[in-house]
């Protein structure tokens, strides 16, 4: 399945509409998501079947007819289908409530679904962040099947897992 | 040529979103909600370095359009919840939108490509609010944002770039494209394609989750130095094809502004930019280039207004902005 466009105004919301602009001389397609469509006053293209791109790539259409439409969070009243057509969530516990949904979008418009970055309770140290790194790293490469660079970053984590226990040691 | 103060990179962005746990997202946060929130920052944030805070409701149209102009505030703040704030220090290098999309939108912005600093910097801030509260966060997701783009680290690091070498050549686009496959995304300086002119651009991440901050940091970082370079060599490019043309465009651009009884905004940024590029090539010298490049931020329309301390129309605006501007330059260039 493709990735999700991201709007080429904001570029950090999905696009959900199409638009062609001249920049510089030069005819650009330009992709917008809702909110700069309503700044601008873009129309929306003609997109058969989906309510939006976001949707449209969103989910599986099978498991989309399964989603509810009318689920909606208790904390915040926000329900999927504003969601879907959005690309928004109304609180936190949204995503608990439509953890299914954001999951499968998430997966698709972002590099993993796993954070791998600072935390607010426990900061990671370089060397945390290193390990972590390497981690994701690693799991890409046995995605794509390059054992070989997999194998090059193991011997990397070792070595990293060695040098800080070391230290700890030292720190000890 | 100096390429060490080139005026291609011209600033740098590190942007965090954020929301506290126990709050719905801004656009469904009612007016307690939204003055708890605001409150919660500015009690975090009265230790240490000093921070004002200026409320939406409290902002003349004018201030507001003058902060917009210089990226401390953004449409979404502006047209959104009430009790939208933003909260800056004395130098205002350290920015925070309360109430925006999300809860905080922490920023910090320098001058020239030094996002790992300006990382380091937004990052203290954040780290004295969460020392105080308790921030919306999932041990698999990261930090929770209105926008499932933002999930993860909510880092979004950019860089403001002047690019008139590569807009000329016609290679933009396939830098466009070379950045676009390493997660990044290139667009206008408010992101607003259509309203590029001066040849700036903006360079970003897209990808916030599944990556460290520091991946982030040193990935826009090295996409911003690479960009430099092909800015350079097309620039080089460019005097070497067609010298003539080029020093006629740029030496009338300049005759315009030190002479123009009238200037509006779209001309002056359209010949400010090439008089710009005259100065890298040398053919116009100035010796206070820091100067200069605050002439674009200072003669935008509500930032012209806020310094002249009157509101104009733009007929007068232009009267007004070609007269300044006729003189800061014949007083910096030769």
């Amino acid at each position: 399945m493709a990735d999700i466009r991201m709007c080429d105004e904001c570029g950090i919301r999905p696009a959900v509409y199409y638009t062609t602009t001249v920049i510089n001389g030069v005819a650009n397609e330009r992709y917008l998501c809702e909110v700069c469509k309503k700044k601008h006053g873009f129309i929306k293209p003609d997109i058969p079947f989906f309510d939006s791109l976001f949707e449209a790539f969103g989910m599986p259409v099978a498991e989309r007819e399964n989603v509810r439409r009318n689920d909606v969070c208790p904390t915040c009243g926000c329900s999927a289908s504003n969601y879907l057509k959005t690309g928004f969530l109304g609180c936190p516990d949204c995503y608990k409530t439509f953890e299914k949904l954001i999951l499968d979008s998430v997966g698709k418009i972002q590099k993993d679904t796993k954070h791998t970055g600072k935390s607010p309770d426990k900061f990671y140290s370089p060397e945390e962040a290193k390990y972590n790194e390497l981690l994701r790293k690693r799991e890409e490469a046995v995605a794509v099947e390059d054992y070989k660079l997999a194998a090059k970053i193991n011997e990397e984590m070792k070595k990293l897992k060695a040098t800080s226990a070391q230290g700890g040691e030292k720190n000890e | 040529m100096n390429n060490d103060n080139n005026g291609i990179v011209i600033s740098c962005r590190a942007r965090l979103a954020r929301n506290f746990e126990g709050y719905v997202f801004p656009a469904r946060l009612d007016d307690e909600g939204g003055k708890a929130v605001l409150k919660k920052v500015q009690d975090a944030l009265s230790h240490g370095e000093s921070f004002g805070t200026v409320k939406r409701a409290d902002m003349s149209d004018l201030q507001a359009e003058t902060l917009k102009e210089l990226h401390l505030i953004s449409d979404e703040l502006l047209h959104g919840n009430k009790n939208a704030a933003v909260v800056v220090n004395k130098t205002n290098e350290v920015c925070i939108m309360v109430n925006e999309e999300d809860h905080l939108r922490e920023q910090c912005i320098l001058s020239g490509n030094r996002l790992p600093e300006a990382y380091a910097k937004i990052c203290a801030v954040d780290d004295l609010i969460a020392s105080q509260n308790k921030f919306a966060f999932d041990k698999r997701l990261g930090y929770l944002t209105a926008c499932p783009t933002n999930v993860g680290t909510g880092l979004r690091a950019s860089a403001l770039m002047f690019l008139p070498g590569l807009s000329m050549t016609n290679t933009l686009a396939a830098c466009v494209n070379a950045v676009s496959r390493f997660d990044m995304t290139v667009r206008g300086e408010y992101g607003e394609g259509s309203d590029s002119e001066g040849f700036l651009y903006q360079i970003s991440n897209q990808k916030t989750l599944g990556i460290s901050e520091d991946e982030i940091i040193n990935s826009v970082s090295g996409a911003v130095a690479q960009i430099e370079k092909q800015e350079i060599a097309a620039r080089n490019a460019l005097l070497q094809s067609s010298e003539t043309i080029l020093r006629d465009n740029i030496m009338r651009a300049y005759g315009i502004l030190t002479n123009a009884y009238r200037l509006s905004f779209k001309e002056f940024t359209e010949k400010f930019a090439l008089v710009k590029l005259g100065v890298y090539y040398g053919f116009i010298k100035c010796e206070d280039k820091e100067a200069l490049g605050k002439m674009l931020d200072k003669y935008r329309p509500a930032n012209m207004m806020t310094s002249a301390g009157k509101i104009m129309n733009e007929g007068e605006r232009d009267i007004y902005r070609a007269a300044g501007v006729a003189s800061e330059l014949k007083r910096l260039t030769i």
